[in-house]
């Protein structure tokens, strides 16, 4: 069975530094079952993080990892080295597919709660305090509710700038616009959930900060 | 030049500032900025937050679970050990039958407006052989033209042609449709097809 990255072990840089890959490509390409399990533990998590970030839909972004990694294993031999790293490749594919779910599915409302039952880990150590932990809690809370009303572009792109830790050309190559597009994008995202997020959120991020 | 520099607010900037968006010169105005103005250096702050909040939280939105990694992983592999074609199925099944199905709606959209005026036109005007010599001599020069006319309206000169005939030629010419007199100018005499 896969064995699942623990989160502090998944930074950019880790995934971004594949010495193996080319091996790793070539034993696919021979059907090693070990090779496409080892692809898949390496980038399945980050991907299943990106596209659940731009959906907010858990089955959603588990078809579209689905559909993401089968079309890149079926299709290895299209990756070329030399128009960037393998990660941006699959990014690329994975917000492709996002688009192409969302163009098929009226997305459905769905309550906070789910969303951070389904989603979101409490990162919080355990050595914080309760009132730190609660309050944690709920700026994530309202930093989730407020990535709801972002449009699906502007998700996109705090999911691959945020989320996923990528420079601006990174993304520019991922969302197929200009590196001043996806610059803005993050502006106008940053810009948008300061204003979605309530007076009373503000509030309880300052006393957050102060602590 | 200190009060200048005070009033004139660089809340625009703020955002590039946070987000590694602008040049060494415009960062040293930020910088140079916040040091002597407090309600810039508060907004500074409040967009710092934010940015430090959305590193910290968005990584942790969407965390898979191992159940879930299990399930999916089960789909992959059994997926790409089946042969298929190399377009999906989904698409393939519904977006040709989706195009053709539109297409055949344009050629419907497009031929009904055709049919109903070549139907209207063979009730107002039936086919009269002097009347397609009249349009078929419109193009060339105008001596050619009067000449035509001419010989067809018999003792009726071109000099001495209603306004609306004159009008007609060029007006058929336009048209993709070759439309009857009757159809295009209103005030034409009906008798303009014996022409």
């Amino acid at each position: 069975m896969t064995k699942i990255e623990p989160r502090s072990q998944a930074p950019a840089e880790r995934i971004a530094n594949d010495p193996d890959l080319p091996e790793l490509i070539a034993r696919c390409q021979a059907g090693d079952q070990s090779a496409f399990a080892t692809l898949y533990e390496r980038y399945a998590p980050a991907l299943y993080r990106l596209a659940y970030s731009v959906l907010l839909v858990e089955q959603d972004a588990e078809d579209v990892l689905q559909e993401s990694l089968v079309y890149a294993f079926r299709n290895l031999n299209r990756y070329d080295p030399a128009r960037g790293a393998f990660r941006t490749w699959l990014y690329t594919i994975t917000i492709s597919r996002c688009r192409n779910a969302r163009r098929r599915k009226w997305l459905p409302t769905i309550t906070l709660g789910h969303l951070l039952s389904l989603g979101v880990e409490p990162p919080t150590p355990a050595t914080e305090s309760p009132e730190v932990r609660a309050a944690w809690q709920e700026l994530r809370a309202s930093l989730a509710q407020a990535l709801h009303t972002l449009s699906p572009r502007l998700r996109e792109a705090v999911a691959l700038r945020y989320g996923q830790g990528l420079t601006y050309r990174e993304m520019a190559e991922i969302m197929g616009c200009p590196q001043k597009t996806a610059e803005s994008r993050v502006r106008l995202a940053h810009e948008q959930l300061r204003k979605a997020m309530s007076a009373a959120d503000q509030a309880a991020l300052e006393e957050l900060w102060s602590i | 030049m200190g009060a200048t520099m005070f009033h004139r607010h660089i809340t625009h900037l703020i955002a590039r500032y946070v987000q590694g968006q602008l040049g060494p010169a415009q960062r040293a105005q930020v910088v140079n900025h916040v040091r002597a103005c407090a309600r810039c250096r508060e907004a500074l702050a409040r967009e710092e937050r934010i940015a430090a909040d959305l590193r910290r939280e968005m990584p942790c939105i969407g965390q898979p679970h191992p159940g879930q990694m299990a399930r999916v992983w089960a789909g992959v592999w059994a997926d790409i050990q089946t042969p298929r074609q190399p377009t999906g199925p989904r698409r393939s099944s519904w977006v040709p039958g989706l195009g053709m199905a539109l297409a055949a709606l344009l050629m419907i959209a497009l031929a009904l407006p055709l049919l109903a005026q070549s139907g209207m036109r063979a009730e107002a005007a039936p086919f009269e052989p002097g009347s397609n010599l009249v349009r078929g001599t419109a193009s060339p020069t105008p001596g050619s033209t009067d000449e035509a006319l001419a010989s067809a309206a018999g003792s009726v000169s071109a000099r001495t042609l209603p306004q609306a005939t004159v009008a007609l030629v060029p007006a058929v010419g336009a048209s993709p449709v070759p439309m009857p007199a009757s159809t295009l100018v209103p005030d034409a005499p009906t008798d303009a097809a014996d022409w």
